[in-house]
């Protein structure tokens, strides 16, 4: 993994995954942009799974929270990481990330931010910003060096 | 199973934002 984290690859931290499924809105328009563009990569740790699955399990129910993960285990960049460590940062660090999105402001505040950056070079945004500031075509050359295609998936597949 | 199906299995849920930042963070406080 190069020191610079590649901006094609992406964590949704366990929050941000289960809004995207029982919620909507910022959640899924954040990650549609993912579903929509076969050349990024959504990364995942197993622990941030077990957290997804854990949320959707208890807001909803344990049959939708299994469908979902498998289709998350399906889609996802799995990385490693110690049990300790916060399942969404961690999988930001160890998978080369250079975005986490999360709802929890003790991580996208600016005072955090200025407090991660030192040690994790990852850019914490919360859904509605990145679903804003995402620019699948200025991305396109770190990808390709032909003119960018448009979205190439169908992000209800 | 399709996003759009799960998606619609989801919906017969009314979750907020906030219901999911409570859960999670109350998860992740348990361990």
């Amino acid at each position: 993994m190069s020191d610079r984290p590649d901006p094609t690859r992406v964590v949704a931290d366990a929050d941000v995954l289960a809004a995207d499924l029982l919620v909507g809105g910022a959640a899924r328009e954040a990650l549609d942009h993912l579903r929509s563009h076969s050349w990024t990569t959504l990364v995942a740790s197993e622990a941030l799974l077990d957290d997804t699955e854990a949320v959707v399990a208890a807001l909803a129910d344990a049959d939708l929270a299994a469908a979902h993960r498998e289709k998350l285990a399906a889609w996802t960049d799995r990385v490693d990481h110690p049990d300790v460590d916060h399942s969404g940062l961690a999988s930001a660090y160890r998978g080369g990330a250079a975005h986490l999105l999360s709802f929890d402001p003790s991580l996208t505040s600016v005072d955090a931010g200025a407090a991660i950056q030192p040690h994790v070079s990852v850019s914490v945004r919360t859904p509605d910003a990145f679903a804003r500031l995402f620019d699948p075509e200025s991305l396109w050359p770190e990808v390709d060096d032909g003119p960018y295609p448009g979205p190439d998936r169908d992000p209800r597949a | 199973m399709r996003w759009g199906d799960l998606f619609e299995r989801a919906a017969e849920y009314e979750v907020t934002v906030a219901d999911v930042t409570e859960t999670t963070e109350s998860l992740r406080d348990d361990v």
